[in-house]
């Protein structure tokens, strides 16, 4: 499953974080661990990749992938992100239909 | 920067959250209340200003005017605005959107567009001087609803002469399918500096939100909001959920025809920069009006002691300037020499 940025989502970043702008949604806050993940979604590597690069900063894999899973389902269901997958269905069980 | 820097310290190297760029001072109405010139005044760096927003991670911007629709480039400022910002937006009048405008807007990606009306036909018309004026923003709402691509809404400015056909106008309004009202205060500023005769008085005010309180008690739709920066202990208790805060000067902005740079189009107090010529970080750094702002330095002491002055801000600093002193409890005391900054 890849996640991929919606065109038209514009990040801008702050002291705290960062800031999501889209015609879709009000501005969204991102917090720093927030950031980390979108820093890392760029349309080729998978929900793994991310996991996987994000452990080495020695956190607990299970509640980081929990975390990261998390944040990407938000992210789709606000139209921010997309998701390809070489099993659509798959990918579709996986994020509840919006 | 003298002094120290507290509570909204972080703002000054944050970029604005938004900023709204006058086209034009001219408009093609005369309305009583109008906090601009409607001098023939265009501007003519509009291009450049819009990229030196853009440099400087500028996010989100109005453009606004007067009547921006009167600027003889206006779908080439909005084109370009579009390719520059995630977030594009227009305040107009709407008596110049007709069918080819509206589509021409429909060529671009905008968060969305706000019409002005401001009561019935009668009462509007009454208020912009202009007879059909009413008709023609009712027209222009009517299209871009039509379309239901770009969120359209309206804004209408609570006088004591429109203040009680409210009521009416929301009912109107949702009977043409409107779906987002925004209400602001009028401020005697610019033309309306004149037009004693539609301050709206205390009381008149806590009317206006009882009518609005009581429309968004019922669920129906227009939304509506308050847009305008309201002090809270103008307000009974039951009805301040419904005011807002401002923060035009602390993250949002305004940039006049010329590129200077402004609390808001309302006071037009300057912040001391123009944006062609100096980056907004060093146009804050430099201002003693934006330091005032974020030390809280322009509130009363019965601000400060009071515990919902982070939610309430002390009101509208434009209404507190013309004023220009604390009546103890409409508008926080705004020091004249801050208008000269």
């Amino acid at each position: 499953m890849v996640p991929k940025v919606k065109e038209g989502v514009r990040l801008r970043r702050e002291e705290f974080g960062g800031l999501l702008f889209t015609n879709r949604t009000p501005v969204l806050a991102l917090n720093n661990d927030a950031l980390a993940i979108w820093d890392l979604i760029d349309g080729n590597r998978t929900v793994l990749n991310i996991v996987d690069i994000l452990a080495r900063t020695g956190r607990e894999p299970r509640a980081l992938s929990a975390l990261v899973q998390q944040f990407i389902e938000a992210g789709y269901q606000l139209d921010l992100l997309e998701i390809e997958s070489s099993d659509p269905a798959a990918a579709g069980k996986q994020m509840n239909s919006r | 920067m003298t002094g120290q820097i507290s509570k909204y310290g972080h703002l000054v190297n944050m970029a604005p959250l938004l900023v709204q760029v006058e086209l034009t001072e001219a408009c093609n109405l005369s309305c009583r209340f109008c906090y601009n010139s409607q001098q023939p005044r265009y501007s003519e760096h509009v291009f450049r200003i819009l990229e030196r927003l853009a440099e400087q991670e500028v996010m989100q911007v109005t453009l606004t005017g007067g009547e921006p629709l009167l600027h003889p480039d206006f779908f080439a400022i909005l084109k370009r605005a579009c390719e520059l910002f995630p977030n594009v937006m227009i305040l107009s009048n709407g008596t110049l959107m007709d069918e080819e405008a509206v589509a021409r807007i429909h060529e671009h990606d905008i968060l969305s567009v706000s019409v002005s009306v401001h009561g019935d036909p009668r009462s509007h018309d009454a208020l912009t001087c202009v007879s059909g004026s009413y008709a023609k923003a009712i027209n222009a709402i009517r299209l871009f609803l039509k379309r239901g691509t770009i969120p359209i809404a309206s804004n209408f400015v609570l006088t004591a002469s429109n203040l009680s056909r409210l009521a009416n106008t929301i009912w109107d309004l949702r009977s043409v399918g409107l779906q987002f009202l925004t209400i602001t205060r009028f401020v005697p500023v610019g033309i309306g500096g004149g037009a004693e005769d539609l301050l709206v008085s205390r009381r008149q005010l806590v009317d206006a939100f009882r009518t609005i309180n009581s429309h968004l008690a019922s669920g129906n739709r227009p939304h509506v909001e308050v847009a305008e920066a309201t002090p809270f202990c103008a307000l009974p208790a039951g009805l301040r959920s419904l005011a807002n805060t401002c923060s035009y000067g602390y993250d949002r902005f305004y940039v006049d025809v010329d590129g200077n740079m402004m609390v808001c189009g309302l006071s037009r107090i300057p912040l001391g920069g123009n944006v062609l010529e100096t980056n907004i970080r060093n146009i804050k750094a430099g201002s003693s009006t934006f330091q005032t702002f974020v030390e809280d330095r322009h509130l009363p002491e019965a601000c400060v002691a009071c515990g919902e002055i982070d939610q309430c801000h002390g009101g509208c600093r434009a209404a507190a300037m013309v004023r220009g002193e604390w009546d103890g409890g409409y508008d926080c005391h705004m020091p004249r020499a801050l208008v000269s900054d």
